[in-house]
């Protein structure tokens, strides 16, 4: 959206507000989301209202509880850039991503450490989520899956990713569904070496999962692969002094059929790659992805109908310091990839106009650690957090815990505004989600007068 | 082809003429024997029939509803006793890729089992309302034409239902998860507009949904092998 696009969209009244929702919700119009969720989802194409935050709790910050923190980010409220509702869920269950269902009437959130998984409605009044239900029984209902990881909408059901599994806590995992009244629908192990389900195995099968992702256009489904409770439960500098246990990351990126769930292609992308990001051109036949462990850059490609490829485009940073990239984020005309580094909090920008030629076009630190990264539909406005997992995140003054909003003019990251998390008394600041009254019709005080 | 077949054809043409004003494509004429627009075409071969497995993904609901011919019946009468494809719509609908689409698919697939005789016996489409008050039996037999009559109720391959009310309609959108939206202007009037995200459910004969289609994935081609995936399942236990 340009600029002036922009301001008219930001002096409409709900009204307008409304039918940007009627958009949203058409079927046609829902190809993609705020750049990097499902393509079957709703999506806002105005000013985002709120952003929620699935925080970790913390021993002696506020009630030491997960929570989904809600904050407003609508220019020119009297409470833009401040929390207007934290919901604690009870316990520390090291909370991680979450998801919306595809009407974005529900948020999924998941804990990692505990497996379970809560689901707050977000559109009864999107400015206060509520809990809705608790699924607790994950491991048991998915045949032993540990780690709920990415949500994805699919119609009808969310998709989820598992890390772990509960003989071993390594990294053997596999995708679990789920309709959208929270009942378990089905679980697909990854393929192995022992049992590759078919696929063709570029390297090794390590049976590993993080992020799923679909191209539904190529009937294409992708995963990637990070590591087993074992290793993200660890403190993390007893992990780096651990042999055995720096060899227990994922280095491949599965390619399945989506239809069928079935595993076609296991390619060899060593260090852990962790989010994957599908272009959304018509033509591009592509994905990136970055290891965390060797700080590059991955494209996955499609060589020839049905044969993928996975080709190291380019290095993130200096990868001898290992700035251990972490969340990115594809702008929606595929032009621009936004990478975050976890060590150096750093953000970086490379021009993918050339998906084969990366080029670093700006980087800016950010804070002293930083983790994920969410930008609107227009490119415009960015938002930055801190965690990425409690016993990974930094030690005494450098780690912070907040949560950054910035404008992107084009040439340079704006600072709008800083939540700080510990001040705040909430914790460690990990996923973010957008929410806007516009997607469910009136907002309740409207609602109210109306009837 | 088959002339009620043409028929209901023209007559999801015809929908797709008065409601597909920003469809960006021309719309076909509302005349027998015209096949309606087609969707996009696929970019991918999709997996053989038989060599997937459709998980339930939920049950089905129950509701009274309002078949087009006028009788009361509920949903329940229309599903167990063939495979359905059950598409919610609204004759109003004005999203290019929204309710046209879905009725063009269905006239595709209403088209492609013409050819397979023998599975086309199994398989009922059902169109249902989201829009009570102006979708009345009457307005939707007024759109796929009179001889939407000359069949048996129950042997219908489309069947075109509404229901009396929102009361009666809301517990079968909740049940199904079909989420919309009317949208209002600023004095709290409803504008006739109905935001929603597409969906068409494949519901096999024990009442449970194996499948949901939205946008990317409705595609006669896709959901025809999945209607025969369900009758190789059903033949494989016997």
């Amino acid at each position: 959206m340009r600029a002036t696009e922009l301001n008219s969209a930001k002096a409409r009244s709900w009204i307008g507000m409304v039918v940007a929702a009627a958009m949203a919700l058409a079927p046609g119009a829902a190809v993609a989301d705020e750049t990097c969720q499902s393509p079957y989802m709703a999506k806002i194409t105005s000013q985002e209202d709120f952003l929620y935050v699935w925080t970790l709790g913390e021993p002696g910050v506020g009630d030491e509880s997960d929570k989904l923190v809600t904050v407003d980010v609508r220019p020119g409220s009297k409470t833009y850039g401040t929390v207007i509702n934290s919901l604690s869920v009870g316990g520390r269950h090291e909370a991680h991503h979450a998801g919306l269902t595809e009407d974005r009437r529900y948020l999924w959130a998941g804990g990692l450490d505990t497996s379970k998984i809560f689901i707050f409605d977000v559109h009864t009044d999107a400015a206060q989520p509520r809990l809705h239900t608790t699924i607790s029984d994950f491991v048991a209902k998915t045949g032993g899956v540990v780690g709920p990881h990415t949500f994805y909408a699919l119609p009808g059901r969310m998709l989820i990713s598992g890390l772990s599994n509960d003989k071993d806590h390594g990294g053997r995992t596999a995708l679990v569904e789920y309709n959208n009244s929270g009942e378990y629908i089905a679980t697909h192990w990854m393929p192995t070496d022992k049992d590759p389900k078919g696929a063709t195995i570029e390297a090794v099968a390590d049976g590993m999962g993080y992020d799923v992702r679909v191209l539904p256009r190529r009937n294409v489904m992708f995963t990637t692969s990070f590591a087993g409770w074992s290793n993200y439960m660890m403190d993390f500098g007893a992990l780096l002094q651990d042999a055995e246990a720096m060899k227990r990351f994922g280095r491949t990126v599965v390619v399945w059929d989506l239809h069928s769930r079935t595993p076609r292609q296991v390619l060899d992308v060593p260090g852990s790659p962790l989010e994957l990001r599908v272009a959304w051109g018509s033509q591009h036949n592509y994905a990136f992805t970055a290891s965390a462990l060797t700080s590059k850059m991955w494209l996955i490609h499609e060589q020839e109908p049905g044969r993928w490829e996975a080709t190291e485009v380019a290095d993130i940073g200096d990868p001898s310091k290992v700035p251990m990239p972490v969340a990115i984020s594809l702008s929606a005309d595929d032009r621009y990839l936004w990478v975050d580094t976890f060590m150096d909090g750093t953000v970086r920008l490379y021009d993918v106009s050339d998906p084969f030629k990366p080029k670093l076009s700006y980087e800016k630190v950010i804070g002293s650690q930083l983790n994920m990264v969410s930008q609107s539909w227009d490119g415009e406005r960015l938002y930055f957090t801190s965690s990425v997992l409690s016993n990974w995140d930094k030690k005494g003054d450098e780690d912070e815990q907040f949560l950054k909003a910035y404008i992107w003019n084009g040439k340079e990251l704006e600072h709008r505004f800083t939540v700080d998390f510990y001040e705040q008394n909430l914790g460690r600041a990990h996923l973010m989600r957008f929410g806007s009254y516009s997607l469910y019709g009136p907002p309740p005080e409207k609602r109210a007068s109306l009837e | 082809m088959h002339r009620r077949g043409a028929s209901l054809i023209a007559a999801a043409s015809a929908l797709c003429l008065t409601l597909c004003a920003a469809c960006g494509q021309a719309p076909a004429p509302p005349t027998a024997g015209v096949a309606p627009t087609p969707p996009p075409g696929l970019e991918f071969v999709p997996p053989d029939p038989g060599s997937y497995r459709l998980p339930t993904i939920q049950a089905a609901v129950d509701g009274a509803v309002i078949d087009a011919d006028g009788t009361e019946r509920h949903l329940f009468d229309y599903l167990g006793d063939r495979y359905v494809l059950l598409s919610f719509i609204y004759l109003n609908c004005k999203e290019a890729k929204g309710c046209p689409l879905a009725n063009a698919n269905l006239a595709m697939i209403r088209q492609d089992l013409e050819a397979d005789p023998a599975l086309a016996s199994q398989v009922r489409l059902i169109s249902l309302s989201f829009d009570p008050e102006r979708d009345t039996p009457e307005a939707m037999l007024r759109h796929w034409g009179a001889d939407y009559l000359e069949s048996p109720w129950d042997k219908r391959r489309w069947s075109l239902v509404t229901t009396a009310s929102r009361a009666d309609l809301q517990p079968i959108l909740d049940g199904f998860g079909q989420y919309i939206v009317r949208e209002v202007d600023e004095q709290g009037r409803e504008t006739g507009n109905l935001s929603h995200v597409l969906k068409v459910f494949l519901i096999d004969r024990e009442r449970e949904v194996r499948n949901v289609y939205s946008t990317s994935f409705l595609h006669p081609a896709i959901a025809m092998n999945d209607l025969r995936t369900l009758v190789m399942e059903e033949a494989e236990r016997g």
